[in-house]
């Protein structure tokens, strides 16, 4: 029954196409929740995960704490085999019904003398996709480290210099100022 | 606290469900054995500390003067978009895998290309009974 002619006033083209749907495209940043913050955090509850749309890696910058921004990069795109099992205690937390639903993140640190980059293998973020619905797991008695290095020497030397032109050439955020370290800064 | 004297091969039960052996005390070590439901979470005071202190670390909380690069909170919209292929570049880089250490030094499986990641329920795991 479709109208043969061009679409009547007043109906936008994107309500005619609703099967296009399938793959949202919105450039609202992802919102996770850790409805239990993270181990040891207990106040790091909201996050934006950005970019959007989210691939591989980016950052997962709070919403109630300024200068509160994690680094995350999915575990198996990082070249990382990771297989672990989860706890019941973390598939209700996340109100996870199906697998296929859970992402999984690791937190990067760089550090800079001598340049790495490290992933925490020990505390990744599983998150809920659909439900925006995160939590660090704690993966007690196995073989993930903490610190597990992924880039190392002068790749290392090179990412690390990028992120550091990057954080000179934006303007200082003020509201930074005070979880800066002040000895030295 | 209520502090308890126990001898090698004696028990405290918690709760009725939760059972702690003390199987052995080796010099200043302590062998402990716990049977405890699936549901119970058992986890080293450690770990929750050095989690707690790397999350703070990571996220630009507490940053050791010189030694941490600026958090990518600072990052602009575009140089986000940059970080995947920045850290792209890195992880694909010829020299990377040089100066990595061994795998078996840092306990992990490294594999050359993309694995799906394996999540099995506890239900499914045998717990490592002593």
């Amino acid at each position: 029954m479709e109208h043969p002619g061009p679409a009547p006033a007043g109906t936008p083209r994107s309500a005619r196409r609703p099967k296009e749907a399938a793959a949202p495209v919105t450039t609202l940043p992802r919102e996770i929740v850790f409805p239990q913050g993270l181990v040891g955090c207990p106040d790091w509850q909201r996050f934006h995960l950005l970019p959007e749309p989210f691939e591989t890696c980016g950052e997962l910058a709070s919403l109630d704490l300024p200068g509160i921004s994690l680094m995350v990069a999915d575990p198996a795109w990082l070249g990382i085999n990771y297989q672990f099992e989860l706890d019941e205690d973390d598939g209700e937390a996340l109100h996870l019904e199906r697998a296929e639903d859970a992402r999984l993140f690791c937190i990067l640190t760089l550090h800079r003398d001598p340049p790495v980059i490290v992933a925490n293998l020990a505390g990744p973020l599983l998150i809920n996709w659909p439900a925006g619905i995160g939590r660090q797991v704690i993966l007690d008695h196995t073989a993930y480290p903490l610190r597990a290095p992924i880039i190392a020497g002068e790749a290392a030397r090179a990412v690390i210099e990028a992120l550091t032109a990057a954080d000179e050439d934006s303007p200082a955020d003020p509201s930074h100022a005070a979880l800066a370290p002040t000895k030295g800064a | 606290m209520l502090v308890l004297r126990r001898k090698a091969g004696e028990a405290i039960v918690l709760n009725g469900v939760i059972k702690i052996y003390v199987l052995a005390v080796e010099g200043e070590r302590v062998k402990l054995g716990i049977e405890a439901p699936p549901d119970v979470v058992i986890v080293r005071q450690e770990l929750l500390d050095d989690l707690s202190s790397e999350n703070r670390m990571a996220s630009g909380a507490y940053r050791p003067v010189a030694k941490l690069a600026p958090r990518p909170s600072t990052l602009n919209n575009e140089n986000r978009r940059d970080l995947q292929s920045l850290l792209q570049q890195a992880l694909a880089a010829k020299d990377n895998s040089a100066a990595l250490p061994p795998a078996t030094d840092v306990g992990m499986a490294r594999t050359a290309g993309r694995r799906p990641i394996v999540i099995a329920r506890k239900s499914d795991i045998q717990r490592e009974t002593v």
